[in-house]
């Protein structure tokens, strides 16, 4: 089976790698055959369907495209776990081809000094990356539609701040709803140790347990910590004799 | 003998549509949908709801006797976006495990040669 991808030139020197080094490890890892033709930038991607497991094939076409729009392969690789997914964002669909909009919005995607788009890539887990007028997204089940809605809002115009301001509301949203009782409950009873019917009660102490232990904050996560110390915004401490 | 059948796929963000067909393409063997396997109307188009409906197509096909597919998986595409949706990645791989012989995978989302102009107006989609 066969599947053709187009790179752009300036993305051959990256697939292939130093001797060719990227490119055997890509083939390693997924057990495809690759042909560069480095004259038109075409590559195919060959492969047994007796061997290769479907997903594989199904995903190894997205990780070519990926490198060739401005991922690094050591990223990108990432896509060859089971649950990452990938998105493709064309700017052009937002701000239509003039070449200044479009480097306008290259700007705006990566901040001064790639302010922004770290701050997606770390809020959300997922890898970014800005090549011509396209975004690659790399990332999970979770993490992708956080970064896909705030990439699609700063294209679509919104102001940094905002984007900013939402992705951070968003994450602690679900940081809380993660520490929430009903979610840690949900996860179900733990094995029974067998002693379960002889003591009573002693089912719903582990429970209670369990509850209490996820409910704390954990002592050696200094993040957690800070966040816990913060103060909300109606809360205020003052100073003074009693 | 085992026979060979062909399972289309479309996978939106809001629901996965799946049709079993022979391999002319013009029989109907099975289908399924997001929509059949999960109660609220916003989890059509989540994982869960994709594996459910591949599980279904499975036990279906293999009933009348085929175990060997080609898959033909397609987003949205046309002018909307070519991106599937996130159920595709799942649906293949609980076939796979529900123990269908994948011999081909294809992309069969429809891209433009340029075709119509996208809906949202002058001013684009407002919020």
């Amino acid at each position: 089976m066969e599947v053709s991808v187009r790179v752009p030139m300036d993305r051959i020197a990256v697939l292939i790698g130093r001797k060719g080094m990227t490119r055997k490890s890509l083939e390693k890892a997924a057990n495809v055959g690759l042909e560069i033709d480095s004259e038109t930038g075409d590559v195919s991607i060959t492969w047994d369907p007796e061997k290769t497991d479907p997903v594989v094939m199904m995903k190894f076409p997205e990780l070519v495209k990926a490198i060739g729009r401005g991922m690094s392969p050591k990223k990108a690789i990432k896509l060859m776990e089971d649950e990452v997914y990938f998105q493709l964002y064309d700017m052009r669909e937002w701000v239509g081809k003039q070449y200044l909009q479009q480097k306008r919005m290259r700007g705006r995607l990566i901040g001064s000094e790639g302010k922004i788009r770290k701050f997606i890539e770390s809020n959300s887990g997922c890898e970014m990356a800005v090549y011509g007028s396209t975004v690659v997204l790399i990332g999970d089940e979770e993490g992708l539609p956080l970064a896909a809605n705030a990439v699609e809002r700063i294209l679509r115009g919104a102001e940094h701040s905002t984007v900013v301001k939402a992705m951070e509301r968003e994450r602690r949203d679900r940081k809380l709803a993660s520490r929430r009782l009903d979610s840690i409950a949900e996860r179900g009873p733990e094995t029974s140790t067998g002693f379960d019917e002889l003591v009573p009660g002693l089912a719903d102490a582990r429970a209670r347990n369990r509850r209490y232990k996820n409910a704390q904050v954990d002592p050696e996560d200094e993040e957690a910590i800070n966040e816990m110390m913060e103060l909300a915004e109606d809360e205020t401490i003052e100073y003074g004799e009693e | 003998m085992s026979r060979k059948c062909i399972i289309n796929i479309f996978s939106s963000y809001n629901n996965i549509l799946m049709t079993a067909t022979d391999q002319t393409g013009a029989e109907t063997i099975a289908k399924c949908s997001g929509g059949q396997v999960t109660k609220k109307g916003s989890d059509k188009g989540s994982q869960f709801a994709a594996i459910r409906a591949a599980e279904r197509i499975a036990e279906a096909i293999q009933e009348k006797g085929f175990s060997q597919a080609v898959v033909r998986y397609r987003g949205q595409g046309g002018n909307k976006s070519p991106n599937t949706g996130p159920g595709a990645q799942q649906a293949v791989r609980s076939l796979t495990r529900a123990g269908i012989q994948v011999q081909r995978i294809e992309d069969c989302t429809p891209r433009p040669h340029d075709g119509t102009k996208r809906k949202g107006g002058r001013r684009g989609r407002r919020v």
